[in-house]
């Protein structure tokens, strides 16, 4: 079964272009959620062994959304890639610094957040 | 010695977190570095695909006015020839009616031609010649050319010149352009008023402005004059025969002239647009 993926992102159109491309690179079991406390919140009850977030996020970020995760469910899973489509967000050592495993640019054919997907998985 | 030990442990131990903390800015660096990139090349994919979106809107607007032109100039002249009994006899209640269609075939080719223009100047492709040109002149022939229109409004129609000549290097139909729209805008809106045609030679730039007495515009339509389809100050009053583009034309051909345009304007108490033209040097 392939692994399992949620996404925390608030923007339909950034979400449905890395669903599509995703599911292409065979990864088709995807949860999501529009905004950090449902992220957090979906991933305890999914318990995913990925999650992607956006950083500007409805009502906080993703740095904090995924030091919430690691917080919740330990340091090792799930695996977490911190992405940023404003320039003025870009802060990789902040990602790493909340337990990120990866940190990537969103691009509208998704190359980095795959390229970023292949190496933990 | 153990005192020693315990400070070279300490050492090692502090030269390790050194060197994680730069580990990590190393990655840090490289991960800001990638993603910056990416976000840039993003931007251009965006930029390029607006500007493929700008042109096709360009052509399609040229395409479509060329095709729209050529059927109107038949229709024109079939309704012309109907008025005039050339097609058979007319009789006058037809002919009132022929009078109406002639007058808003007339306005759809003003239309056409305006957005014709608009597209030529947006998409950078209209000619720009630059000649000797003196502004004065052109202004004292544009005044003539109303004339009449404007005694039939009962507007007086003069023309103040800081000088007898006025030149800068510009295009002349175009700024003949900007002095009929704005002129003919004028007595749009006037009427048993005055409007007067400045023109003042400046060292850089040439100062221009068309005032009138007419009816205004009000203070929070005046950010959007120069947008495109504008029309304002028509709900006291009738329906006026523009097409809402002429203003645009106005700002283009100015700001091509490396020149600004301004409105100032107070309700029931009269417009004034004013403009400049760049002293270019010629090349």
């Amino acid at each position: 079964m392939s692994k399992k993926i949620l996404i925390v992102e608030d923007n339909d159109d950034d979400l449905f272009i890395m669903k599509r491309y995703l599911a292409e690179a065979g990864f088709d079991n995807i949860v999501s959620a529009s905004d950090a406390a449902s992220g957090v919140q979906k991933a305890r009850e999914e318990k995913p062994d990925i999650v992607i977030s956006d950083t500007l996020l409805p009502g906080s970020n993703g740095f904090e959304v995924c030091a919430e995760i690691r917080a919740a469910l330990g340091a090792e899973k799930p695996k977490i890639i911190i992405t940023t489509g404003s320039i003025d967000a870009v802060d990789a050592v902040k990602a790493k610094k909340a337990g990120a495993d990866d940190y990537c640019a969103k691009a509208s054919d998704c190359a980095p957040l795959l390229a970023a997907m292949k190496k933990i998985t | 010695m153990k005192p020693d030990e315990r400070t070279l442990q300490e050492i090692e131990k502090e030269l390790l977190k050194t060197k994680e903390e730069l580990n990590l800015q190393r990655w840090g660096l490289e991960k800001t570095n990638e993603a910056i990139k990416t976000l840039y090349r993003e931007l251009e994919k965006k930029n390029e695909e607006l500007r493929a979106l700008d042109k096709l809107k360009s052509d399609f607007v040229n395409t479509v006015s060329h095709e729209l032109r050529t059927p109107l100039t038949t229709i024109r002249e079939v309704i012309a020839q109907m008025s005039e009994g050339i097609l058979g006899p007319t009789s006058e209640e037809q002919k009132k009616f022929l009078a109406v269609c002639l007058e808003d075939v007339d306005r759809l080719k003003r239309i056409i031609d305006n957005l014709l223009d608009l597209a030529k100047l947006e998409s950078g492709k209209a000619e720009f010649t630059q000649e000797e040109v003196d502004v004065v002149d052109i202004a004292t022939h544009v005044i003539a050319s109303f004339r009449s229109a404007a005694d039939a409004k009962k507007t007086e129609l003069q023309g103040r010149y800081s000088a007898k000549k006025a030149v800068a290097n510009a295009d002349k139909d175009k700024i003949t352009q900007v002095f009929v729209n704005l002129i003919g805008n004028a007595l749009k809106f006037t009427e048993n008023g005055r409007i007067e045609v400045m023109v003042n030679d400046g060292p850089d730039s040439i100062e221009c402005a068309v005032s009138d007495t007419g009816r205004g515009i009000a203070a929070e339509d005046l950010p959007k004059v120069f947008g495109k389809f504008q029309q304002f100050g028509t709900a006291d009053g009738p329906r006026e025969n523009g097409t809402g583009l002429g203003l645009s034309i106005v700002k283009y051909i100015v700001e091509l002239h490396q020149g600004k345009v301004r409105v100032e304007s107070k309700t029931g108490r009269g417009t004034t647009f004013s403009f400049t033209i760049k002293k270019i040097p010629r090349g």
